[in-house]
């Protein structure tokens, strides 16, 4: 974590190198802040690998501190993250393309199939999926107005079918 | 004197005039309504006795206060939702209200927020918000022999006359701090804003390199886009999405939503409590704890002082408040020695301070544009949304918000001692709601948002990718709140920095020989001396998120 600190500082600092002279009078101008804020990010990514370096941290600290992190990353499932991630992130860019109605339906039941217990009862992921994405394009659309993503080609001409059913014009 | 042509110098002039101009005569001609700066304590009362008539009146707006009350209670308690994810998350909801209407009820939600955590600490021995924690120390035991109605009826209690205390106190010293505020120039406003920079070090966790470099990536984020001084772009990698800058509101929605979202997904969801609900506070219940409580006038005194001096400082909150209040008591309380077998001193102690956080932190934002507390930042973000920002003069420019928010602060406390008593059981039944389910819900109310924010699909992707962030922050145990406030503050500091700068001619002496911007300076420091010091003496984690 250290070093995508130096890095993201670095990077800043090469960007702000051209925006302005630091420190002459009058020339203060647009790059000194980013510059200052680099330099205590580099500083600040520099101290945590000095820390990393001579495991001050982990004697300090003990496990609790400069250990910790690495054993969360070992105890976390990677299938579970890439599964929550994935389904945040399809969910995110599906909205675009099918619509909100039918994302929603999806994201919602592919995210509470995480849930072991959840996943054993298909018919309450199904409900839970449809009556949830229902209710909030009815909220949303219905109640405060907002216009949401219909969807592109048959998605929009299916969330115009249901949204009529559901009383929701204008969308 | 290197390096200072004519040009240079004539240009530097230029711009000392202009931002004279800008915010010299135009700051009184922005924040100072007529007659606002002349307000008396006479008519602050007068406007407030208004406010809370017409929320008394008004049922729509009575109604979002009892509804926002029940939301923050349930986010409170509900597994994976904090109550400041929850008041980030009905942002997208008051979008389409007006301003009262929305600062009403996300001030309800942040309210009863505070407090939902309790509940389940008192009743499963499971705290649903980290402020909750020292409450289940006494509340889970005296709850076992006393009886869960009376640790409940006592607990909202302590909730009720911490956020009404917490709330006269904003009332007492808001416009009295505003009206100092109106005399105060950039140099101040830079000291006042590098001071809750330094809160966030001297809060921030043992490791100070995480803090400084949470701090710092904050404040570069808040550094994207085009300079609000010089009108260059900065930052942005030639990106005509990023010229705009990025919204806090994006980030907040990321890290503090979709980032938990992720890190409990990925942890695995625990069981569900199979026995919520059932619980019943009946009325000889709460006739017993408001007899007793009068019993504590210590306690209570200790507590919301504790509350509303820690909830004025940027970074701490409500967790914050909670821990020291019970160390308070534990230290000066008259049964310490009993503290921790289930006295009712350790239930109301952390209770009441923790409310009365809730009108303090609010002191800063609506005096200064600082937000006291992560929830408060959401606040702000409601203001701004609005096209209104939060300063000295908002009292007299805003009177229907400002005054709304006061008054729902001291009506909600009342709620909250209804429904914290009343509806206990009904909470506690949430409970049994699979967690699977509830963060579904988040991932979609953050996208929203995130969408309705502006339309963007832009804010969708930083979003994302802030969530993603959010997560590894997590792991590494990198504190969140420090790169809010770096993201919040940064950009103000910069601000006032600048312009003092130009105004005085790149005088830096200007710092020290104005007695308040050096005096705030002075603080500032000690903040980042102390923060240091107890990064070496390897204090425990410390600010709220």
């Amino acid at each position: 974590m250290p070093l995508v600190v130096i890095a993201a500082g670095g990077i800043v600092l090469w960007e702000a190198r051209g925006l302005g002279r630091l420190g002459r009078p009058g020339e203060l101008g647009p790059g000194f802040w980013p510059t200052v804020w680099g330099v205590v990010c580099v500083a600040a990514g520099v101290v945590g690998v000095a820390e990393g370096v001579c495991g001050r941290a982990g004697r300090r600290a003990g496990p609790s501190e400069g250990v910790r992190g690495e054993e969360e990353v070992e105890r976390v499932a990677w299938w579970r993250w890439m599964w929550a991630t994935g389904v945040v992130a399809a969910y995110f860019f599906a909205v675009e393309r099918i619509g909100f109605l039918w994302a929603t339906v999806g994201g919602l039941m592919a995210f509470a199939a995480l849930e072991e217990g959840l996943r054993r009862r298909w018919w309450v992921l199904g409900l839970f999926g449809l009556l949830g994405g229902l209710g909030m394009a009815w909220v949303f659309v219905r109640i405060l107005g907002s216009p949401l993503p219909v969807g592109r080609g048959l998605w929009g001409e299916l969330t115009g079918k249901v949204y009529r059913v559901l009383g929701i014009w204008g969308f | 004197m290197g390096g200072v042509n004519r040009e240079g110098l004539s240009r530097a002039r230029y711009l000392g005039v202009l931002a004279r101009e800008v915010f010299g005569r135009g700051q009184r001609a922005i924040f100072l309504k007529p007659g606002s700066e002349q307000m008396s304590m006479w008519d602050n009362l007068g406007e407030l006795v208004r406010a809370i008539a017409h929320l008394g009146l008004d049922p729509g707006r009575g109604a979002l206060v009892v509804i926002g009350v029940m939301v923050g209670m349930a986010a409170g308690l509900l597994p994976g939702i904090t109550f400041v994810m929850m008041v980030l998350l009905l942002l997208p909801f008051t979008y389409k209200l007006d301003l009262t209407s929305a600062v009403i009820l996300l001030t309800a939600v942040y309210l009863g927020g505070i407090y939902g955590g309790t509940i389940t600490a008192i009743l499963f021995k499971i705290p649903g918000d980290p402020d909750s924690v020292p409450s289940l120390w006494d509340g889970y035991p005296l709850a076992r022999r006393e009886g869960a109605g009376y640790a409940l009826a006592l607990a909202a209690l302590a909730g009720g006359v911490g956020t009404f205390c917490g709330g006269l106190m904003l009332a007492a010293v808001g416009p009295a701090v505003a009206r100092v505020a109106l005399r105060l120039s950039s140099p101040e406003f830079f000291g006042v804003v590098m001071l809750g920079l330094a809160s966030v070090v001297a809060l921030g966790g043992r490791s100070l390199w995480r803090t400084f470099a949470a701090l710092s990536v904050g404040v570069l984020l808040g550094a994207v886009g085009v300079d609000e001084i010089y009108g260059v772009p900065r930052l942005t990698w030639g990106s005509t999405v990023l010229r705009d800058g990025i919204d806090f509101v994006v980030i907040m929605t990321g890290i503090y939503a979709l980032g938990e979202v992720i890190e409990r997904a990925a942890r695995g969801f625990p069981k569900a409590v199979e026995h919520g609900g059932g619980v019943r506070v009946r009325t000889g219940d709460a006739v017993r704890a408001l007899r007793e409580c009068v019993r504590f006038g210590g306690t209570w005194l200790r507590a919301v002082l504790v509350g509303t001096g820690i909830g004025m400082v940027p970074a701490a909150g409500a967790t914050v408040a909670a821990f020291v209040s019970y160390g308070v008591e534990r230290l000066a309380g008259r049964r310490r020695h009993l503290l921790g077998s289930g006295v009712p001193e350790g239930l109301i102690a952390p209770n009441a301070a923790a409310s009365a956080t809730l009108g303090a932190a609010l002191v800063p934002l609506l005096t200064l544009g600082i937000p006291g507390s992560a929830a408060a930042a959401v606040i702000l973000a409601a203001f701004m949304l609005k096209g209104v920002q939060p300063g000295p003069g908002i009292f007299g420019q805003q009177p229907d918000a400002v005054y709304g928010i006061l008054a729902t602060v001291l009506i909600g406390a009342f709620v909250l001692v209804i429904c914290g008593t009343a509806g206990a059981g009904l909470f506690a039944g949430l409970m049994r709601v699979p967690e699977g389910m509830i963060l579904a819900a988040v991932m979609v109310n953050a996208f929203l948002g995130l969408y309705l924010l502006r339309y963007s699909w832009s804010d969708v992707v930083i979003g994302l990718l802030a969530g993603v962030v959010g997560y590894f922050m997590r792991v590494y145990r990198a504190p969140l709140g420090a790169l809010m406030l770096g993201l919040i503050l940064g950009p103000l500091a910069e601000k006032y920095f600048l312009t003092t700068m130009l105004s005085y001619g790149n005088d830096w002496s200007v710092f020290v020989r104005r007695p308040a911007a050096a005096a705030l300076l002075g603080l500032a420091v000690l903040g980042f001396i102390g923060g240091l010091i107890r990064s070496r003496g390897g204090a425990e984690e410390g600010g709220e998120g």
